[in-house]
């Protein structure tokens, strides 16, 4: 259970995490699963709800930190076209790995912000859109999705009352880009996921032309514990403006790297040295990412960063999806931004004329500065074809492509020379 | 109104307009390459970005609207960077092969390569290319120069409704393809090399012959079908190159037929010199010599006068000057489709505009197979249809249309009247009545409830009936056409304004045609029956081919081995095997004059190409026919000749002398009545003779390029629905009023029961002139 | 004074003997005058001549019909038709120059994007009709094959000064 003190919350959607068999229905209502379900249903109404999860200061997730609550309130009603509430878990971000451990060790806390987010939308058809290689999460969600249609909790008159909903899981198929709202609709609808241009957004024409909610996994596994100790509760844990735990999925040189909850505020430092055992070499990161690879890089200046939306921001990165991954002083950086240059010219849909080209451009100099055959002039193709990629296009891919090759120019321009120097070196001697 | 700054100027648009189209009203300069006023919005290029006040990022102008107050700036360094850079992205891999593209000269991403690009790129590493893919005989392929804009896959997708076109892949691998391979099946595909911004689709037929700075253009008028599309010649030399719409001609597209007809210009079937039969075969006369051979024909003879709707105005009024100054009381007859020669209550033309069509609450197309009779009118209805707006159809046959229509009907030709009369009785129920409409319906005894469709879209406000040919060439049209009439005025859709009674025509001109030979005109079939019967002693052909194209194609072969035949026009086709002398008149392409479309739209052609050989306008060979037959030339001029067009159709009369888009209306509200005929059928298949594009009219059968388009889109020559077949498919004995004939039957489910379907009309043995005919020893 | 000194000119043959003075420096100074057409000057490299179509070594035909050169002709001197051959290429059917138009400006080389025409070091082709100062595509690349080295040369040394 979660106190409803909020000084002594340790942990919202991973409170239950490590219970042996939370993913049953009935160890979950044991833990006090669906408990709150009801006195929603029947005393909540949908401004209510909204109104909670405004106050909450609940932001998104998934990794533009958008408040929830708003978007909530920007779906249009009675419209006469049915509203879809769709749960993004196609959890594609390198470095994030947050939202699996929700869905395969408390799935039933996602269906139960699931219920509650669609009686606030007044919705009748909610999807769980999963990542195509989380087979064995697909598994567990369908699931806990059959013990919930036959407990009554999904499908018609959900718990005796007028509300129905149904919940279906949606796999995709492997492709990083349908983490992208847009493109996960187009997916959904059962074409290319290539992501759509807004205006119009989502919550006005999404799924089918119809209002659309897309949500994170997180996001939504948050709102059952907003609803029922209140959006003042969630407000007072964390920093103002940045409220509530989040989960930040650490990898790289530490010596314990894993999923975390913490509260948002708590410095990367503190998150590195208490939580996850420290660097595996030397005291300071060479660099850190810290909000999954199409954020910008972190320097050791910035190791006593709070980790919130904001400022995050203001130290030139992004909080995204809580994605951190360290990197100590053996870290090859050349490597890993050819590999991740590679990785967006794989995932680029090629829709936009800058990041279909720009992406397979730069996975090439990338290669050739990697084999040490770069030249100077390389450096300011890499700098100019980032540059205007950024921004420029339908979708942010072009923008998280051309993070990492950016940070590496700023901040270790030489570590890239000394590649070069390295490679006329042995043709010399050769 | 939206207000907002471009550049610092304030401008006023809708709201709702994009960025762009606000740009391009205003004359500010933004490059594009995916936007296409006629296509939905891809946003995929990135060439189109503007800079917005206060936005922290540039801005797509395409897809980001108006709002108020913006400020919008369209020319800035760090834009024209931005530009540069997207012109260094797309230039990574295209080829630079502009010296052996036809594209090259005329090329969006050539010219925006000299005014954004830099002078040099900096991609050191390996260029893609890709496979190319035969798409037919009208698109070339060269995907390697593909810029992905996908225009090509839109256009598929919303305007030939056929989507075989698609993008496989993702990233720079990705790429065009048509997912049919060898044929793109739209009527529309030619417009696949406009609109491609690169030289990735090119159009077949002109591969490699010219470059876009030889051409000569010339604005004229289609007259492949009534639709008489705004084109532009282009020439070189005296060669035509391609024919395109018309840039602010009223249809955005024109269909495959009315593109690549050119290949007839200079086919060997065009008549270029006047010819004699001389032992024989035809050989090359003299301008003297062969109307002196005519004239010595026709001197004093019964004459039998058979002639094409689709010359110019100039050209048909001279036909009938030349029959009222020398042939007084010959017969003369035009129209190859129509049996029922009585009185139309609303006559051949649109009472709309095609544009009124697609605006109307409710369109119905009551038997035609409208995707061949007038590609470009269906392309407003798939408009239409992919609005949301209602098109509802009746017919005998579920004619393809590629984009589904939203009501469908399938129906004998012989339930017409039980159609009519079943949406009668439904109107009437709802309160509607015209005078005559009890009487008209008691006449009638069946009831067939394909009516309802029709009776649910008359309720509407505003309704477009389309009426085709499967009415028009009815036995008992003028019965039907009434029918059709007193069920419009019962439902207030007659009124001048909101006047929805469309006949399909079939030629050009059809309102002037009315006016001018509405006194004189006969049943073609009439015609050649009197032929046979001796009642003729000559028949003059002026651009008509009746062997090839029409329902009277066995008498007119009857009448042409009893008298001999003058032919005059600029195909000669098959018929010019009976011709005793052959009269070379120019083609549409190569005369001054006037057409009037089905709307009633008239253009003025007055830049023609110039004569391939001795031909000569139509109007001057038939002065010179009336000279030398001994009668008084009534003009010498076209003002002239003009001043006879305007005593015969006062409407014409501002035509020449004013500027302004003129329309002239067609016949309406005839007072005749007609009721229905009572005869029983005597046969139990109805007959329909399809319409094909690429294999109706004299000029299309002259040109080799649409005879290849014709044998990829080709059906079986008879069709029938399987169930009416009742046997494998194969060769039936058919009886009709003439006897019985063996033809090869194939089955089709999109035929309705009951019906005997001419796919192949002239081919398909001498099936078409009948209307009802019957399987011998098979079950019907 | 002046009457004097002219008469001092006049009498002592002085501008005749400069003039013979002259004569007799030029007279042991080394000849400059050609003996054409037994004796030749040197041509530039850039010398524009007779036209020349030529071939790749393999002896395909280096003209893809891209008609530059005959859009970019002032005195509209050059022809030229073309069609999809069989395998695909765009080539000439017709490549005519009249060289009796032509000024010899040199912007049809210029234009060309694959160096099949150019102009050669040759001037000495005088006919004794107008007719035959009409050059079709054969004899145009009948001279490209007479002067191929030549032109090669003159190319090679061309290119570095182009740059």
């Amino acid at each position: 259970m979660i106190p409803s003190d909020p000084q002594k919350v340790t942990g919202i959607c991973f409170d239950h995490v490590d219970v042996p068999n939370q993913n049953s229905l009935a160890v979950a209502r044991k833990n006090g699963a669906y408990a709150f379900l009801p006195t929603v249903l029947k005393e909540f109404d949908a401004d209510k709800i909204i109104d909670e999860v405004k106050t909450s200061g609940l932001r998104g997730r998934g990794g533009a930190g958008f408040p929830t609550g708003l978007k909530w309130s920007f779906v249009p009603r009675n419209t006469g076209k049915p509203t879809y509430l769709l749960c993004n878990a196609d959890e594609g971000e390198p470095g994030t790995f947050k939202d699996r451990d929700i869905m395969r060790f408390d799935p039933h806390l996602l269906i139960e912000g699931m219920i509650m987010a669609g009686f606030a939308l007044d919705v009748k058809d909610a999807y769980i859109y999963i990542r195509g290689e989380f087979l064995h999460e697909a598994n567990v969600m369908n699931e806990a999705i059959r013990e919930a249609y036959a407990a009554n909790l999904l499908g018609e008159n959900i718990l005796g009352t007028d509300y129905s909903m149904d919940l279906t899981v949606h796999r995709g198929a492997g492709a990083y880009i349908c983490g992208e709202e847009t493109a996960l609709i187009e997916s959904l609808e059962g074409r290319p996921g290539r992501p759509r241009f807004k205006p119009p957004f989502p919550a006005v024409e999404g799924f089918y032309g119809c209002p659309t909610v897309v949500n994170n996994v997180e996001t939504l596994a948050t709102v059952p514990a907003i609803l029922e100790h209140g959006g003042a509760w969630h407000a007072a844990i964390g920093v103002p403006n940045n409220t509530g735990f989040k989960i930040f999925s650490v990898s790289g040189h530490v010596n314990k790297p894993g999923n975390y909850e913490v509260p948002m505020g708590t410095t990367m430092r503190t998150l590195i040295e208490d939580y996850c055992g420290g660097l595996q070499h030397g005291t300071v990161p060479k660099a850190i990412i810290p909000g999954g690879s199409s954020s910008a890089w972190l320097m050791a200046e910035h190791y006593d960063v709070p980790l919130t939306f904001d400022d995050l921001i203001k130290a030139g990165s992004m909080l995204g999806s809580g994605a951190i991954i360290v990197m100590d002083e053996t870290a090859d950086l050349v490597a890993l931004t050819r590999r991740l240059a590679h990785f967006y010219a794989h995932e680029s849909c090629g829709q936009c004329t800058p990041c279909r080209e720009g992406t397979g451009w730069l996975e090439r100099v990338m290669n050739r500065v990697e084999t040490g055959h770069g030249c100077e002039a390389d450096l300011k193709v890499l700098k100019e074809a980032s540059e205007h990629m950024a921004g420029r296009t339908i979708c942010a891919l072009a923008d998280g492509a051309a993070a990492p090759i950016l940070s590496l120019l700023e901040h270790f321009p030489d570590e890239l020379r000394s590649r070069m120097a390295q490679s006329h070196q042995e043709e010399q001697s050769a | 109104m939206t207000a907002l700054y471009i550049n610092d100027e304030e401008v006023t648009v809708t709201p709702g307009t994009s960025i762009l189209e606000a740009c391009r009203e205003n004359g500010a300069e933004v490059p594009y390459f995916c936007y296409h006023p006629e296509l939905s919005v891809a946003a995929n290029c990135r060439m189109c970005l503007v800079e917005i006040e206060g936005w922290n990022k540039p801005a797509a102008s395409c897809c980001t609207p108006v709002a108020e107050g913006m400020k919008v700036r369209t020319q800035t360094e760090a834009l024209e960077k931005d530009r540069e850079m997207m012109m260094e992205y797309l230039l990574i891999h295209h080829p630079l092969d502009c010296p052996v593209c036809d594209q090259g000269g005329a090329c969006k991403l050539q010219d925006y390569a000299v005014e954004h690009g830099a002078s040099h790129g900096r991609y050191a590493e390996m260029k893609r290319a890709v496979v190319d893919h035969d798409l037919g005989p009208f698109v070339s392929t060269c995907m390697t120069r593909c810029i992905h804009c996908t225009r090509c896959v839109r256009f598929a997708d919303e305007v030939a409704g056929t989507g075989d076109m698609g993008v496989l892949d993702r990233g720079d691998h990705m790429r065009i393809d048509g997912i049919v391979e060898d044929c793109l099946s739209s009527e529309l595909s030619g417009n696949l090399s406009d609109i491609c911004p690169v030289g990735a689709l090119l159009d077949k037929p002109s591969h490699d012959v010219s470059r876009p700075w030889e051409v000569t253009r010339h604005k004229s008028t289609c007259t492949q079908c009534p639709q008489g599309c705004d084109i532009t010649i282009e020439s070189r030399g005296d060669e035509v190159i391609r024919i395109r719409p018309e840039k602010d001609g009223m249809e955005p597209w024109i269909c495959d037929r009315g593109r690549y007809v050119y290949d007839a210009f200079r086919s060997e079937q065009r008549i270029l010199e006047p010819k004699v039969r001389e032992s024989g075969g035809l050989v090359a006369a003299s301008w003297d010599d062969a109307i002196g051979r005519a004239v010595e024909l026709m001197k004093g003879k019964r004459v039998g006068i058979v002639f094409s709707p689709d010359w110019s105005v100039e050209g048909l009024t001279s036909i009938r000057l030349l029959n009222d100054a020398v042939f007084e009381g010959a017969k003369v007859a035009f129209d190859l489709h129509r049996r029922d020669m009585r009185s139309f209550a609303f006559e051949e033309g649109l009472a709309m505009t095609t544009q009124q069509i697609e605006d109307s609450g409710q369109v119905v197309i009551l038997g035609s197979d409208l995707r061949q009779r007038l590609p470009v009118l269906m392309q407003r209805l798939r408009k239409r249809i992919n609005a949301g707006k209602p098109v509802s159809r009746i017919g005998a046959m579920n004619y393809r249309t590629n984009t589904e229509p939203t009501k469908d009907s399938l129906i004998r030709p012989r339930d017409w009247s039980a159609v009519i009369a079943f949406a009668m009785q439904q109107v009437s129920g709802l309160g509607k009545t015209a005078a005559g409409m009890d009487a008209w319906m008691a006449g009638v005894e069946g009831r067939h409830e394909a009516g309802k469709l029709l009776a649910d879209a008359l309720m509407d406000d505003s309704c477009a009936l389309l009426v085709g040919e499967e009415i028009r060439s009815h036995e008992d049209a003028a019965a039907l056409i009434y029918g059709l009439d007193l069920l419009m005025r019962a439902c207030g859709h007659a009124e001048a304004g909101k006047d929805g009674r469309n006949l399909i025509s079939e030629g050009m001109n059809p309102q002037l045609l009315s006016s001018v030979f509405g006194d004189v005109r006969t049943s073609a079939g009439e015609l050649f029956d009197a032929a046979s019967n001796g009642e003729l002693d000559v028949l003059l052909l002026i651009g008509s081919d009746p062997q090839g194209d029409g329902l009277f194609s066995v008498q007119a072969k009857q009448a042409m081995d009893k008298v001999p035949l003058v032919q005059v026009g600029a195909i000669s086709g098959q018929i010019s095997e009976y011709a005793e002398v052959q009269l070379p008149a120019a083609a549409y392409s190569e005369v001054e004059g006037s057409f009037v479309n089905m709307e009633g739209r008239i253009r003025v052609a007055e830049n023609p190409l110039s004569s391939l050989g001795a031909e000569r306008p139509l109007w001057k060979v038939m002065m010179r026919l009336i000279q030398d037959m001994g009668g008084d030339i009534p003009a010498v001029n076209l003002d002239e000749l003009r001043a006879h067009v305007i005593r015969f159709a006062p409407q014409m009369e501002h035509a020449w002398r004013s500027s302004d888009e003129l329309m002239i209306t067609a016949a309406r509200n005839n007072t005749a009545t007609h009721a229905s005929s009572t005869k029983a059928p005597s046969r139990s298949l109805d007959l329909i003779s399809r319409y094909s594009m690429y294999r109706e009219g004299a000029w299309v059968r002259a040109s080799d390029l649409l005879s290849e388009a014709g044998c990829l889109h080709a059906l079986d020559d008879v069709l029938v629905h399987p169930n009416t077949l009742a046997g494998a498919e194969g060769e039936r004995v058919v009886r009709t009023s003439s006897g019985e004939q063996s033809v090869h039957v194939g089955s089709r489910e999109d035929v309705v029961p009951g019906v005997l379907f001419v796919a192949k009309r002239g081919v398909a043995g001498d099936l078409s002139s009948e209307s009802e005919v019957d399987f011998v020893g098979g079950a019907a | 004074m002046s009457l004097i000194k002219r008469a001092l000119k006049t009498w002592l043959l002085l501008e005749l003997l400069r003039g013979m003075a002259l004569t007799g420096k030029y007279l042991f100074k080394k000849k400059i005058t050609v003996e054409y057409p037994e004796e030749r000057t040197p041509l530039s490299p850039r010398f524009r001549g007779l036209h020349a179509l030529r071939r790749y070594e393999n002896g395909e035909e280096r003209c893809i019909a891209c008609k530059l050169c005959e859009v970019v002709c002032p005195a509209l001197a050059i022809l030229i038709e073309s069609e999809e051959r069989d395998d695909g290429t765009r080539r000439t059917t017709r490549y005519d120059i009249d060289m009796s138009k032509c000024i010899f400006c040199g912007f049809c080389q210029e234009a060309c994007p694959v160096d099949a025409i150019v102009e050669t070091q040759e001037f000495e082709y005088a006919t004794e009709t107008r007719a035959n100062l009409y050059y079709t595509k054969d004899m145009l690349l009948d001279v490209g094959k007479r002067y191929e080295s030549q032109i090669a040369a003159n190319i090679a040394v061309d290119v570095p000064r182009k740059g």
